[in-house]
């Protein structure tokens, strides 16, 4: 069966970072960005706030990138998962992750990644606006075809006289 | 101790040196941290001689318990220092993510002396600290500032508050930015910061903020949360935030237009939160941890100021420039909003400025000769935007501008200082002070001058007289029109205020907390907050205990400064001139003052005649060493 992930709406994004510090929270009970597996990218002159997460790549860089295997899944699981006895903190990880959803832990410097907080991400929970959702990418996509449909359709429907 | 860093770093800008030092536990339950913290500090280390633009002034920056952890709008900081404006106590606070990261980096307060002998910044990184040269940041407005100081640190998650050419070039009320929008405006901080050759404040911080019980705490921001999601104001706050009182209030006939002649402005509604909203808004923004998104995102997309984008404005520059200037053109008056912003000023004491200078103008007391040319009737845009700059770089008559409408006033003469739209030397906010007179003393007894976020007495638009009759002793209080039992119900909010402004949280948001919206008990939620985040056994009346003796050492400074109860009174027009007829159930009103100082004098514990705290009253608040030093200064009653 298809596995949810965070997806991410900008439009919707008012840049709290309420999610970095929840994440901090769900984590370690301490209130810290610095080891929030969600980001806000801010781009603050041209007002865009961006959430960025792991993907949960299907070939995923980070795993492939490690020298010494640390990084791995289980079976039927999209979650990336640390051996921490075995990683050497190089972070090759962080570098190879195309989309910066990898960092060290500034204290313990071992890479951290989203792990979904076993299905109810504390992120989402927190989200005021719901510019971050937890559903699968199937019905992300639904949700977009729909609302392009109906964007492409706005003169056939005026012509029927519909309104929405 | 949980949830404080427990940190002060001090920076002597002419040594070039700073040291990191403890802050104690005591010192803390007195005065809490963030605006109480700061003013305790203000009252120690600068004293009645000291210069506000002088070496000696120090320049504080102070979070509080609840900066940098989940709690909702807990993320502000507030600037101190003495103000060059006014001369009195200076303090500015602001949102955004400045706030958190200062705790992030393990500090609570930083407070800077001296003067650099050249332009500098502070880069402050997980509390190492070093002082960089800014020469090539000088005379760079606050957003080119900003945004190469990103650059040149390395690092984009780096928090910046700078100063822009306003304060460089000595205009009295420029401030202190964050976020490119955010300004701690008020009272001339970012003046102070020029003085010391400091254009700007880096800060990066790794630290984690822990608290004492962490699912208490969860628990409780949590109900908070619920509680400003199920407010009925919630819809209108986080789609228009402050810009939706423009209608309202006009509405009410008390927005503020012509410069005060009148509580009635027919352009209204152009300039509204609901045209900004309709046309021009594309998103909604909000400060750090905060889930009442009430800032906004903006784009003009056409016409001559096309391409123009940003966040805000609030609903002050839309009062201020707009309808105390009579502009109604909502472009100029974002262009306006975004010229503020990069310059660093204030735009309550510019648009106060600006109006005052068009009464003037109308009056015939100054001249299109002396104004260069300008042509200041109502409403005209053009020349407001052009004043700005005049104004931020001292061109002309904006050099006579450039100090608050008192001076100007004075500059003006034959009367226009009576004009001046002013108390302590502080620019009054656009609410119209004789449509509601809790609001009224507030801007009359307010430590910091003429200002409404000292209180923000919302209990007078309650209409609840049961409650009133409960909590402040008499019906009245409950009515905005009335006068009776104001002075304990400003008394109340002046600690809630002190309170909300040292933990710190956001008054938007401790606005919302109770069942209903505004009437709020702070005291009894920040009780049960600092009980799970720092640990401490405080009642609710300990804790309001604590907003007390901030109001009462912040009155033992601006006494000391020399203020009596004669200060704490209002411009002549809104004691003797009625509102006009169309100001609807406003008209008629005008302020009277003294029955309500009275009685607030009597339930605050000052002397009536004088306005000093009594002895006793400081004694019963801990705060003997203020008794002993006024004393010392000849400036205490008994």
């Amino acid at each position: 069966m298809e596995k949810g992930r965070i997806v991410a709406d900008p439009r919707k994004c008012t840049g709290c970072r309420l999610c970095e510090v929840a994440c901090s929270a769900a984590h370690e009970q301490v209130f810290d960005p610095a080891i929030s597996r969600i980001k806000v990218v801010k781009v603050e002159p041209i007002g865009l706030d961006y959430p960025s997460v792991c993907r949960f790549c299907g070939k995923a860089a980070c795993i492939e990138a490690c020298p010494v295997g640390a990084l791995f899944r289980t079976q039927g699981s999209d979650i990336v998962l640390l051996k921490s006895e075995i990683c050497i903190m190089c972070g090759a990880c962080v570098e190879a992750c195309p989309f910066g959803a990898i960092v060290l832990h500034p204290r313990t410097r071992l890479p951290i990644v989203c792990d979904l907080c076993s299905g109810n991400p504390a992120c989402v929970a927190r989200c005021p606006t719901e510019a971050i959702r937890y559903i699968t990418l199937t019905e992300a996509a639904k949700t977009k075809s729909t609302q392009s449909a109906e964007a492409a359709s706005r003169s056939i429907l005026r012509s029927w006289g519909v309104k929405k | 101790m949980k949830a404080y860093a427990g940190r002060r770093l001090r920076v002597d800008l002419s040594r070039g040196d700073y040291c990191l030092e403890d802050i104690s536990e005591a010192q803390l339950k007195m005065f809490l941290g963030g605006r109480g913290l700061n003013s305790a500090t203000l009252f120690e280390e600068v004293n009645p001689n000291v210069n506000p633009l002088s070496p000696e002034n120090v320049l504080i920056i102070g979070v509080g318990p609840l900066t940098g952890t989940i709690c909702s709008g807990s993320n502000r900081f507030t600037v101190s220092a003495k103000s060059p404006h006014t001369g009195i106590l200076g303090d500015a606070n602001a949102g955004g993510f400045f706030g958190p990261e200062v705790k992030y980096a393990g500090l609570d307060q930083i407070a800077i002396k001296g003067r650099a002998p050249k332009p500098i910044y502070l880069k402050i990184f997980d509390g190492t600290v070093e002082i960089k040269d800014a020469s090539h940041l000088w005379g760079k407005d606050v957003w080119e500032t900003d945004l190469l100081l990103k650059e040149e640190v390395g690092d984009s998650d780096a928090k910046v508050a700078c100063i822009g050419p306003a304060a460089e070039n000595g205009v009295s009320y420029a401030g202190v930015v964050t976020s490119l929008v955010r300004i701690a405006a008020r009272t001339g901080m970012g003046t102070v910061m020029a003085s010391k050759n400091l254009k700007a404040i880096v800060v990066r911080g790794t630290k984690p903020v822990e608290v004492a019980d962490y699912d208490e705490f969860d628990k409780i921001v949590k109900e908070i949360e619920e509680q400003i999601y199920s407010s009925p104001d919630y819809v209108g706050r986080s789609t228009m935030g402050s810009t939706r009182l423009v209608n309202p209030l006009n509405q009410l006939g008390f927005l503020v237009s012509y410069h005060f002649k009148t509580g009635v402005f027919e352009g209204a509604d152009k300039i509204s939160g609901e045209t900004l909203r309709d046309h021009y808004n594309v998103k909604v923004k909000a400060c750090g941890s905060c889930p009442l998104p009430c800032s906004r995102f903006y784009v003009i997309k056409s016409g001559r100021f096309a391409g123009l984008a940003g966040e805000g404005p609030e609903y002050e520059t839309l009062g201020s420039i707009g309808s105390r200037c009579g502009v109604d053109d909502i472009e100029a008056i974002l262009k306006a909003n975004d010229k503020l912003n990069r310059y660093g000023m204030d735009s309550i004491t510019t648009g106060e400025v600006i109006a005052l200078a068009m009464e003037c103008y109308e009056r015939g007391l100054l001249t299109k000769e002396q104004l260069g040319g300008l042509d200041l009737t109502w409403g005209n845009a053009e020349a407001v935007l052009t004043l700005i700059d005049m104004i931020a770089y001292k061109k002309g008559i904006g050099e006579k501008m450039a100090y608050g409408a008192k001076k100007f006033g004075e500059f003006v003469g034959q009367g226009a200082d009576k004009l001046a739209a002013q108390v302590k030397g502080l620019e009054i906010i656009a609410g119209e002070p004789r449509g509601m007179k809790a609001f009224a003393l507030t801007y009359a007894v307010s430590s910091r001058g003429a200002d409404h976020l000292r209180a923000e007495p919302m209990f007078e638009f309650s209409n609840n007289a049961e409650l009133a009759v409960k909590r402040f002793g008499a019906k009245e209080a409950a009515f905005r029109l009335e006068y009776k039992a104001k002075g304990r119900v400003v008394k109340y909010y002046e600690e809630c205020a002190a309170l909300a402004d040292s933990l710190t949280m956001c008054k938007n948001i401790s606005a919302m907390l109770d069942g209903a919206p505004r009437y709020y008990e702070l005291e009894e939620v920040a009780s049960r907050l600092l009980k799970a985040a720092v640990g401490w056994d405080m009642s609710p009346r300990d804790v309001l205990q604590m907003g007390e003796r901030i109001i009462n050492i912040e009155r033992a400074f601006v006494v000391r400064e020399g203020i009596t109860r004669k200060d704490d009174t209002l411009p002549e027009r809104f004691l003797k001139e009625p509102l006009p007829p169309e100001c609807g159930p406003s008209a008629g009103s005008i302020v009277e003052l003294e029955p309500m100082l009275d009685e607030y004098y009597e339930v605050r514990g000052w002397d009536k005649k004088t306005g000093i705290p009594k002895r006793s009253t400081l004694e019963r608040l801990d705060l003997k060493y203020v008794a002993d030093d006024l004393a010392s200064y000849g400036k205490l009653a008994d």
